[in-house]
């Protein structure tokens, strides 16, 4: 018999928000169990066992990041569930909150509990209202039922749960400008160390994890590491959420085991490309990391190993799949605009390298590029990498590096012709 | 900049910032939903208003203007009845967001940036809003409009109109 999907066990369609649904679906069975007859250390090495990686996009193996954080402490101590979602391409958490927020839940209450913290924020992006407005009913649900509050089930284990709403900044989905944020602060990363496990909200130790992670957990509580790892690879365990848009027939969000061939993925998952044209790119795990030529992606496997193979990553799981006919010179002056519009300005290699780049890009695209603005764009690139605080410098320079790599003769077209590229996109 | 209108907090307002406050160790934390909760009820956040938040949070108000200054969605000046965020980004673009926004500018008869005469909306863009599966979208206010076009835009200006 096989195991049911990780986070998508239900038709979409009736309202699986409540906690009534989540209940029909062996909802809090794990937690029951964990509060009776588990112990902290073995929820933690349950979760280090299972291989489980963190789905915000650096894919750190989630067990490793929880053995950092301290046992005992005198202070406080913090979860936060990053519900920024904020990278271009991505909407998978979104989903999950909209959708099955309780096993969001459930992990957090789990995982506070492994963790030895006593109170977690839920950081949801300042746009996502429908999310806010379901995160708050399940909460209060949840606290009704006995599963958050004082004495949770009467095992003597507390737990307040908040949500805080961000305001608009892609720069806050980064761990530490979150922290920033949480305190209510303009939201600029912070340097490390001292890292958050140490030193993070509120001078309190801290562990972050994305939502589709921690909603991850209390499947493998309940079918143990070995079920979970029944999907997917050695090194990538488990099934992956992936955000699928652009000109496909059926965008939207898939779960799949990872090790998934990409070519099944567009045509089964996607249902193809949406009209005649055929596959010209696709950007695999949202817009911070490199594009692949048509040939490149159908030839590789959605996986942490295998997409780093391929000369890219797994990323956030935001897969953009890109038609014959569109400019890729357009697609990264987007881009570009993208990170320098977010750059929180900190460090001058991004303040300065990501509004360079938008201005050359801009130029090559409305036909006043020269040659010499390539070169420039790639030693900007250059000094955008790992020179900065956090790497949303880096960010930028992996797809204007891929970009030039794999479509430079788009931009050469477009300096020689010296013709503005017409607004593209369309239909 | 001067503020034409006197806004002041309600105490329901006031009430709902105490609150948030019992959330968190510090009253600095509870400023971003201290701005949400005046911005909800004013619309935008006035220099008169952000003192005000500033005061019932028992902060200094360069606090409370660092947070307006760099969070995209305060708004520091009068915005329409309805606010309207185009996501310009790439999976909308990719399915046609030059087009929807050529309608809108039309449909409504300003540019991106502006407030139509009547007031009832500003018209503005955002990065990706996490709905790509739907592109091309746009929020107006607190609700998401999937898989526009050019066509389908004006029920949806209507629709919004006519809920107030
Ligand atoms: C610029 C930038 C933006 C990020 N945005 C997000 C985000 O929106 N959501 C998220 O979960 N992680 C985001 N991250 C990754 C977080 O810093 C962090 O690694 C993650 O939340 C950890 O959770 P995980 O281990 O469960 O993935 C971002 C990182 C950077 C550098
Ligand atoms: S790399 Fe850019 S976004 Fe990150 S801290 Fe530096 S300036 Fe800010
Ligand atoms: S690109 Fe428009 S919602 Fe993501």
């Amino acid at each position: 018999m096989s195991l049911p999907l990780v986070h998508l066990d239900f038709e979409p369609g009736g309202e699986t928000w409540t906690l009534d649904s989540y209940k029909s679906r062996d909802g809090y069975a794990a937690l029951e169990t964990v509060l009776k007859d588990r112990s902290r250390d073995e929820i933690r090495d349950l979760v280090k066992e299972s291989g489980l990686r963190g789905r915000g996009g650096a894919g750190f193996p989630t067990g490793l990041k929880w053995s950092f954080f301290p046992k005992e402490t005198p202070y406080a101590k913090y979860l936060c569930v990053n519900a920024d979602e904020s990278e271009p391409g991505t909407f998978k958490d979104r989903y999950l909150m909209e959708w099955n927020p309780h096993q969001m839940i459930e992990g957090i209450v789990i995982a506070c509990y492994a963790l030895y913290a006593d109170v977690c924020y839920i950081y949801i992006r300042g746009e996502f209202d429908e999310c806010e407005r379901k995160v708050a009913q399940a909460i209060d649900e949840a606290r009704e039922a006995g599963y958050i509050g004082k004495n949770i089930l009467g095992s003597g284990l507390d737990l307040e749960v908040h949500i805080h709403k961000g305001a608009g900044a892609y720069i806050c989905g980064e761990e530490t400008a979150l922290m920033e944020s949480l305190e209510g602060k303009k939201g600029q990363p912070r340097s490390k160390p001292p890292f958050p496990a140490q030193v993070g909200i509120f001078g309190c130790p801290t562990t972050v994890n994305n939502v589709e992670t921690i909603a991850a957990v209390p499947y493998i509580v309940r079918h143990g590491a070995d079920g979970y790892r029944t999907f997917g690879t050695e090194k990538s365990a488990g099934t992956k959420l992936f955000s699928a848009s652009g000109h496909i027939a059926k965008p939207g969000v898939y779960e799949v085991p990872l090790g998934y061939p990409l070519k099944d993925f567009l045509e089964k998952e996607c249902g193809g490309m949406r009209g005649d044209k055929p596959l010209k790119a696709v950007i695999p795990g949202g817009s911070s990391v490199p594009v692949l030529t048509g040939d490149e992606a159908m030839a590789t496997h959605l996986d942490y190993e295998s997409l780093a193979d391929a000369g890219t990553m797994l990323g956030s799981g935001g897969f953009m799949v890109i038609e014959e006919g569109t400019s890729m010179v357009s697609v990264l002056r987007i881009l570009a605009h993208f990170y320098a519009d977010e750059s929180c300005g900190q460090c001058t290699p991004c303040r300065e390298g990501t509004g360079w780049a938008y201005a050359t890009l801009s130029r090559i695209e409305q036909g006043r590029g020269s040659f010499e603005d390539l070169d420039m764009l790639l030693d900007v690139a250059d000094n955008m990498t790992g020179n900065t605080i956090c790497v949303l410098a880096d960010a930028l320079a992996m797809p204007i590096q891929s970009f030039l790599a794999k479509f430079r003769h788009e931009f050469e077209e477009c300096i020689r012709t010296g013709e503005p590229i017409a607004a593209a996109g369309g239909h | 900049m001067s503020d034409t209108v006197d806004q002041h907090l309600s105490d329901d307002a006031k009430a709902a910032i105490k609150d948030a406050m019992g959330r968190y160790p510090t009253a600095r934390a509870a400023v971003l939903p201290a701005l949400w909760i005046a911005q909800k009820e004013h619309g935008y956040v006035s220099n008169g208003l952000a003192l005000e938040v500033a005061d019932e949070l028992g902060i200094p108000v360069n606090w409370v203007h660092e947070a307006l200054s760099f969070y995209v969605l305060f708004h520091t000046e009068k915005v329409g009845k309805h606010v309207i965020w185009m996501c310009r980004n790439l999976s909308c673009w990719l399915c046609g967001y030059e087009e929807i926004k050529a309608q809108l500018e039309s449909t409504l008869g300003i540019k991106e940036g502006e407030t139509t005469a009547d007031g009832e909306f500003t018209l503005l863009s955002n990065e990706c809003l996490g709905a790509c599966g739907g592109a091309p979208m746009i929020q107006i206010d607190d609700q998401y409009y999937e898989n526009l076009t050019p066509d389908n835009i004006g029920q949806v200006l209507d629709q919004v109109r006519s809920s107030g």
